[in-house]
């Protein structure tokens, strides 16, 4: 008999159990620290929302096993109007304003403007993932690659060439018609898996990657012959509260209700999807109630296991990290230096990440939507123009990068000895907090250097009318920093107070938001099935 | 127990804080004082902007001008311009680890620890490579914004001090009395390169005729790094009376070949060698700006431009074959069809490199490490590699000795030899540049410290 199914039973079972010795037990909550050959069955619930609707979701999970990580979240949109895709960088992850991890009537987790959150996190995705699985599990697709020119194809400034003819050259004898590419290079584009070309008469006229897939089009037509149905997404729940990533929930040893709460973006507000270029603007997305879901996986190990795990950890605490948004809306034309009180004070803070997004895009205007992090412009002439290009001394002189300088400071001292200026090594700050590498270009990150192909992405593709110029869309829209907070102090009363001097953010209608999480630790404690959760 | 950020200029920079080897400034030195602290290894970057000039006064760079195509290494990016990293004691000035070649060291190591998805991405930010030459030149050298605004680089000093897992004592009494870091800077003429015309005509070559005046400029630069200062109690408990740290080293060597025949004999003069790997170029093309004299490119007769193909490798130690007791005899030396390096010879390559079984990242592949005559036929740019795909050429030949135990092989009293029979029928010297990774000890007391090899 499933023990999961009588909860009074199952407490029997945990309070007459024989005693094992502390040593015998394994940390059945910390994920990897099992051996490999313990016997262990997986039970899977696809649960129903119990309150569902366009702004909000709240799912109710079952006091049993051991909740996994990787339990997922299936989401679905209505079909909208017209074509449309989930935002490049983030995926499905745009319909989540809010996540909330309760039990009982304690906060666990709770991470406001998720989408953004996720936007930061979804860096650390390396190109292989975002070619080869992420396209299908949450319709992000940011890979990278060279696209190198065929023969016939011009170099010149009004890339992508419009004639393919021999006459024109192409720099080797190799490359149309599946020979070799040459080294020629159209700069870096998004990277779907095939070819980015069409030469005429080649098969991949059908289907070159300049067209956005159409699996993941969630624009619904009979007509097409294709699909008929929309595609459905997922986000892992791990991904929503990342303490997740290295702890478990013991579900079974928890007499509390416990909640997870989704507050959505709105379906019309150019977060959840983009449309072709000079589409509407205001196209809908719609969720489709039906496709919402919850794949919840519950872990079980040997009853003697469990139960002996839970004797021996009636009183059981961990810690974790949870996330604090700090917010505020920001104008470029302040290219003085600002400083901002982030809080923070009396906490514990490893690790502060912060952005500025320009709110003008929509759903018409960029297949990223609003989720970016904007980097400072270029400035002068023909700065965006790839070569070649002639630049006599007094453009030189004129051109130049818009500059970013950060410091950090708490407890009555700066986090660097002296400002950080310089973009590379605002980078390296990332690198050092998270122990991990952005696979970020160096334009997509600070708009540094001419690297995007000026070649557009998104159908028709014959024309490339509607399309969005790769080089607009995601230079500079990477533009994160983090700081890990290295001194092991709990910060002071003062808070923390971050420094930056901007100049300048190109020009907006809207006003940016800075967002800056702050990284703080937190313990959990679960007594005799009840569960607490305070600040470190 | 408390970490600290910082943030250290170089000793000997000029008022104005530019470097450049043209102007004068060969060496950049940085000094981590002695001071009772800990470095970690793997936070040490090189910080700072990197630029191209035509000449003094700074012209932009144009691709449309036929006689304007400067060019560099793509794949090496900003460490194409780091000829040497010498790291000593700051207070008695002892070598601990010196790299020489270091562009071509990195030339070899980075495509066989990195992969085409890390140089689109983080490695374009932070070492300003890129996969492909005319992206790098796109992006870099004729970056439209970098007379005012200079390419931003923030690099890890790869070498097997920096690169270890253990902090570094800086301490004087129970450390290395802190460091020196000596940054050579590679010649201009070893750096850029007359590169290949893109566009109409694009068979076209680059001269060297407005290349004479071009040089690279650092400016800004400085060393940062993280420190962790111990507790009180951590200090008490280091010996005061002296120690050990154990490193790993990068140990470096250069011959030349021009033979069919072609036998290199080095003494090593070490004790525990991991692995050696080496990579050639024709000798007439290092510092010319007519090639690229950082490019890793298979052998060639340079009367007719034909390829020199290998057609057999043997290890040698003491005279005898080690570690692999045969010889790899390439698959096409008898035949005319084979022009790819040999699977084996490119396996053992990666392995002396970078553990073959564990290594995920590479840059090695089908398409860069071909025979010369696989690659389309323009006789200067073929063989500078701006032809290939996938950040140029990735040719070597190695060997690791160790990948279990981690503790090397001893060529203190046996020689090291590698014997290549190929096709090199003309008067083409090949420089051989040979690295071999190996560990090191450094003891220390309060009188000085040694190095033990």
């Amino acid at each position: 008999m499933d023990m999961s199914k009588d909860p009074d039973m199952a407490q029997d079972v945990v309070k007459t159990a024989p005693s094992v010795s502390p040593g015998q037990i394994p940390d059945l909550l910390k994920i990897g620290s099992i051996q490999s050959n313990v016997q262990m069955s997986v039970d899977t619930d696809v649960l129903d929302p119990v309150v569902q609707n366009s702004k909000f979701i709240r799912y109710v999970l079952q006091n049993k096993g051991i909740l996994h990580s990787h339990s997922k979240l299936q989401f679905g949109f209505s079909s909208p109007s017209e074509s449309g895709w989930l935002p490049l960088n983030i995926g499905i992850g745009g319909l989540i304003q809010r996540a909330t991890l309760r039990i009982g009537n304690q906060t666990i987790s709770e991470v406001d403007d998720w989408a953004n959150f996720q936007h930061y996190k979804s860096q650390f995705m390396s190109s292989e993932a975002m070619r080869e699985r992420l396209p299908y599990l949450t319709g992000q697709m940011m890979s990278k690659k060279v696209a190198y020119n065929i023969e016939g194809d011009q170099w010149s400034a009004a890339d992508p060439p419009t004639a393919i003819s021999d006459s024109h050259g192409g720099g080797s004898s190799g490359g149309k018609d599946g020979a070799a590419p040459t080294s020629q290079s159209h700069g870096l584009v998004i990277d779907s898996g095939r070819s980015f070309y069409s030469p005429p008469g080649s098969y991949e006229s059908q289907a070159p990657s300049t067209e956005m897939p159409s699996y993941m089009d969630t624009y619904k037509s009979v007509s097409d012959g294709e699909y008929i149905d929309t595609p459905t997404w997922q986000i892992a729940l791990s991904d929503l509260f990342p303490f997740l990533k290295t702890n478990q929930l013991p579900l079974y040893m928890m007499k509390e209700q416990i909640t997870l709460e989704l507050v959505l973006t709105d379906a019309a507000s150019g977060g959840r999807g983009w449309v072709l270029s000079g589409g509407t603007a205001s196209t809908s997305f719609s969720l489709d109630t039906t496709k919402t879901k919850m794949f919840a996986d519950y872990q079980y190990y040997p009853q003697e296991m469990m139960v002996a795990y839970a004797n021996a950890n009636s009183q059981l605490q961990f810690s974790y990290t949870d996330y604090r948004l700090s917010k505020l809306s920001f104008n470029e034309d302040s290219t003085s230096q600002q400083i901002r009180n982030l809080g923070g004070a009396g906490r514990i803070i490893t690790k502060v990440m912060f952005a500025w997004t320009n709110n003008d895009p929509t759903a018409a205007t960029s297949p990223l939507l609003v989720w970016n992090a904007t980097a400072p412009a270029r400035e002068g002439t023909n700065v965006n123009a790839l070569p070649p290009v002639e630049q006599d001394a007094a453009e030189a002189a004129d051109n130049k990068m818009g500059s970013s300088i950060i410091n950090l400071k708490y407890n009555n001292a700066f986090l660097f000895p002296i400002d950080v200026d310089n973009t590379a090594r605002q980078f390296h700050n990332i690198v050092q907090a998270e122990g991990l590498v952005p696979y970020v270009s160096r334009e997509e990150y600070a708009r540094e250097g001419l690297s995007l192909s000026k070649r557009t992405l998104a159908p028709p593709v014959a024309t490339g009318v509607g399309g969005y110029a790769l080089d607009t869309a995601l230079s500079g829209k990477g533009f994160w920093h983090a700081l890990r907070l290295n001194r092991s102090e709990r910060v002071n009363s003062r808070g923390l107070e971050l420094y930056w001097t901007l100049n300048k953010l190109p020009t907006a209608t809207a006003a940016y938001t800075m967002r800056a999480y702050l990284e703080t630790i937190k313990f959990v404690s679960l007594k005799d099935g009840m569960v607490s959760s305070f600040l470190a | 127990m408390s970490n600290h950020n910082l943030e250290i200029t170089p000793s000997n920079v000029l008022s104005n804080g530019k470097i450049s080897f043209r102007n004068g400034n060969p060496i950049i030195s940085f000094i981590i004082g002695e001071q009772d602290k800990l470095l970690i290894g793997r936070s040490v970057r090189l910080a700072g902007k990197f630029r191209l000039k035509m000449n003094e006064g700074g012209t932009f760079t144009d691709r449309a001008k036929a006689n304007d195509l400067a060019q560099a290494a793509s794949k090496l990016g900003v460490y194409g311009a780091i000829d040497q990293l010498v790291i000593k004691s700051q207070q008695t000035h002892q070598v601990i680890e010196h790299i020489k070649y270091y562009n071509r060291f990195m030339a070899s190591y980075l495509p066989q620890s990195v992969s085409l998805c890390d140089q689109t991405s983080h490695l374009s930010e932070s070492a300003l490579v890129m996969p492909n030459a005319n992206l790098f030149k796109q992006s870099v050298l004729d970056n439209p914004t970098q007379t005012q605004s200079p390419n931003s680089f923030c690099v890890p000093l790869s070498c097997g001090l920096l690169n270890g897992t253990a902090n570094i004592p800086l301490s004087s009494s129970w450390g290395l009395k802190g460091l020196l870091i000596e940054i050579h800077l590679s010649p201009d003429t070893n750096f850029i390169f007359a590169g290949v015309k893109q566009g109409p005509n694009s068979q076209a070559e680059g001269t060297t005729t407005t290349l004479v005046d071009s040089f690279y400029e650092l400016s800004d630069v400085k060393l940062v790094c993280e420190t962790i200062d111990p507790t009180p109690e951590q200090l008490q408990a280091y010996p005061t009376s002296g120690g050990t740290f154990e490193y790993n080293s990068i140990s470096t060597y250069f011959t030349s070949i021009n033979s069919s025949n072609a036998i290199i004999n080095f003494n090593l003069g070490l004790k525990r060698v991991m692995g050696v790997f080496m990579n050639f170029v024709p000798s007439a093309r290092i510092n010319s700006y007519a090639h690229d004299g950082l490019a890793t490119i298979p052998f060639f007769n340079s009367d007719d431009n034909t390829n020199a193909q290998i057609k057999k490798v043997s290890f040698l130690r003491g005279g005898t074959k080690f570690p692999l007791e045969y010889d790899i005899d390439y698959l096409g030396k008898d035949g005319l069809e084979y022009k790819e390096a040999d699977a084996q010879v490119i396996r053992n390559f990666i392995n002396s490199v970078s553990a073959y079984a564990t290594n995920e990242r590479l840059m090695i592949n089908e398409k860069n490490t071909f025979e010369l005559t696989n690659i389309p036929l323009s006789v200067k740019s073929a063989f500078d590699n701006v032809y290939v795909v996938d950040g140029g050429q990735n040719m070597g030949v190695g060997v690791a000795y160790d990948v279990i135990s981690d503790q090397g092989v001893d060529f203190s009293t046996q020689a090291f030899g590698a014997q290549l029979t190929l096709d090199l029928v003309s008067n083409t010297p090949h420089g051989v540049f040979l690295f071999a990774h190996n560990k090191q000890t450094v003891a220390y007391n309060p009188s000085g410290l040694q190095v033990m090899v």
